[in-house]
């Protein structure tokens, strides 16, 4: 039985319960896996001799891996998935834009995918490669290529090492009167009108097939107020499950305003480029919350935090996409609540903590 | 034309008169840290190299060799000036900052970033009007999210603010105090607070709290050999500003693994 090794110098993030089960489990797939990286099997592998695909790794991270709500519902989803959706496979990739240091630039930095990447989308503003003048960025320390730029009169674009996109406007993109537009405390209704407005008027800026809106967040922050992110994603009637979760983890489009609300910046997340490795197994939402209820999980939360993970009916389903991890994998993600003395406010919010658990299969 | 060899051989000048800014952003970036070993005349030519690679100052040179190159000595001359070595720290060097707390528990890369820039007056240029507002742009540009801020994000935004002295990242693990100090003094001699990328239980003040966190480092002194660090932590337990050991500072980065000092 082949097994992948993890880092064992990167898991300190883990908590303490957890840190000897997940240094040596991982998610556990079929031992094909590594077969399929050659054939391109599409079916669903045996479930006979089993390797171990290494877990992400956060230990590079930084923050509590924690929001702050009234309840876990006040939080939007990331991910489209649906209890009622029967699945027993999902894809998993390698990712190829894994990093092997703790500063999330990719092991190989890729200059072409890089300019390929922010060709296509300065095309949208009718740019052609004679009219800017690419500039590049790169790390002193190690020389590093970060980032590919230009400006111009009417877009600023740069395109980092990960291949995620931003355009800034020099004229912003106005709401009509009667849409607040995108400010920081936006409510999910206004934030919907804004999208809505830009999906009727402005779709070609999202290049996206068949943009949907997407909104997510809803964490409070030290403001008073809910942040919620305005996003779209591709969709599409013919799109699988699988598909579906993949188009909310990769090549979404966010778009944040400025201080009027105005639309002022488009971000594009890389694509999904790492090599198809095959469709595994994948456990229940019922098995996942035991493992949780095990601290079998990952997560940024302090361990001096106790999670209430007895209460852990607020899941999704997604892929996890990091740098810091060596395959793209479907984790379910998990809000729950921490023990009252973790908050410092006085107020109704409560802080629940993100704990992530590997939804591929294990044999262990 | 314009060779490397006659550029290297180029003598030093009167001071410069033409501002730092006018060159290309890129060149700081390609001359390399400054270690115990780099005697000065090897840091002039790293320089003068990283100039003469730079496409602006072929251009300054084409049209004005006289004044390029005298530009260049001064700058050269100013560099130097700033790499002061290990024995000579007993000064404090500090930049003016405005302390801001962070917006919510994963968002420190914006808030360390944003009291970073207040240490060149530069947060005017930050998008908004407030300062949630410019913490909001700042995160937007860093694509800060619920897991928090990668590294090489911080950085590129920061750099995208300033065109001389760019901020560049550097593995804790592998460096040692000396370098941690040389770059503290290099970055606040330049008006860079530098960042650390710090693992929290290496900090006193947290009492063994254990959590990745950006903390921005305002001064270092010299003499007494600490550091003053403004930490924009969301929790008012550890927000603030707090003075700690050099050898404290640099534990937090040293003795883990994946953490970075940001600075010029």
């Amino acid at each position: 039985m082949k097994r992948f090794e993890r880092k064992i110098n990167r898991k300190f993030f883990l908590q303490i319960s957890t840190l000897s089960v997940l240094s040596l489990v991982g998610c556990a797939v079929p031992e094909s896996s590594a077969v399929a990286s050659s054939n391109e099997s599409s079916g669903a592998a045996s479930e006979n001799d089993v390797p171990v695909f290494p877990l992400a790794d956060f230990s590079a991270m930084d923050g509590s891996g924690t929001l702050l709500a009234y309840t876990a519902e006040d939080i939007l989803p990331e991910s489209p998935w649906q209890t009622s959706w029967s699945l027993s496979s999902l894809p998993v990739y390698k990712n190829s834009l894994v990093s092997t240091d703790g500063t999330g630039i990719p092991a190989q930095v890729d200059e072409a995918a890089m300019q390929n990447r922010i060709l296509e989308k300065f095309k949208l503003w009718g740019l052609s490669e004679a009219d800017v003048s690419l500039q590049a960025d790169r790390n002193a320390g190690d020389n590093t290529l970060q980032r590919l730029y230009f400006n111009t009169s009417d877009v600023a674009m740069e395109v980092d090492a990960q291949l995620n996109v931003s355009a800034t406007l020099a004229q912003p993109i106005s709401f009509p009167k009667g849409i607040k537009g995108i400010q920081p405390d936006s409510s999910y209704s206004e934030l919907l009108e804004a999208a809505q407005y830009l999906l009727d008027n402005h779709k070609e800026l999202l290049d996206l097939t068949e943009p949907q809106i997407a909104i997510c967040g809803g964490g409070y922050s030290a403001m008073g107020f809910p942040a919620y992110s305005l996003t779209f994603r591709r969709s599409g009637k013919q799109q699988t499950p699988a598909e579906q979760l993949l188009a909310a983890a990769y090549g979404t489009v966010t778009v944040t305003g400025n201080e009027k609300g105005e639309a002022v910046r488009f971000a594009w997340k890389h694509e999904q480029t790492g090599e198809y490795l095959g469709e595994y197994p994948i456990i229940s939402l019922k098995t996942a919350q035991e493992l949780l209820r095990s601290a079998k999980y990952l997560t940024l939360v302090s361990d001096d935090s106790e999670p209430e993970l007895s209460e852990c009916n607020n899941a999704e389903l997604l892929y996890l996409d990091t740098p810091f991890a060596d395959y793209s994998l479907p984790y379910y993600r998990f809000l729950i609540r921490l023990s009252s003395s973790a908050s410092e406010t006085d107020s109704a919010l409560h802080p629940y903590g993100i704990f992530y658990v590997c939804a591929v299969k294990s044999d262990l | 034309m314009l060779t490397r060899r006659n550029f290297l051989r180029s003598s030093a000048a009167t001071a410069a008169a033409v501002a730092v800014s006018s060159l290309a952003p890129t060149a700081f970036a390609a001359g390399n840290p400054v270690s115990e070993d780099a005697t000065l005349e090897s840091l002039r030519d790293q320089l003068r190299t990283a100039y003469f690679e730079s496409e602006e100052f072929q251009q300054h040179y084409a049209a004005d060799p006289e004044d390029a190159m005298e530009m260049l000595d001064g700058i050269i001359e100013r560099q130097i000036s700033g790499y002061p070595v290990a024995a000579a720290y007993d000064e404090t060097y500090s930049v003016s900052t405005t302390l801001v707390q962070q917006l919510n528990s994963y968002s420190c890369g914006p808030a360390s970033g944003y009291i970073a820039i207040s240490g060149w007056n530069g947060t005017g240029s930050i998008s908004g009007t407030t300062t949630t507002g410019k913490l909001q742009t700042l995160a937007n540009s860093m694509g800060t999210t619920t897991d928090g801020t990668f590294v090489y994000r911080v950085r590129n935004t920061l750099n995208s603010y300033v065109s001389t002295y760019p901020y560049s990242y550097y593995l804790g693990s592998s460096m040692t105090q000396t370098d941690f100090c040389n770059y503290l003094v290099r970055s606040l001699g330049c008006s860079r607070a530098p960042i650390l990328h710090a693992r929290t239980q290496g900090l006193s003040y947290y009492n063994g709290h254990s959590s990745g966190h950006y903390i921005t480092i305002t001064q270092f002194n010299g003499t007494t050999m600490n550091v003053r660090l403004n930490d924009p932590n969301s929790s008012n337990t550890y927000y603030g500003t707090h003075t700690v050991s050099v050898a404290e500072a640099f534990a937090a980065i040293h003795n883990y693994s994946d953490r970075y000092l940001i600075a010029y």
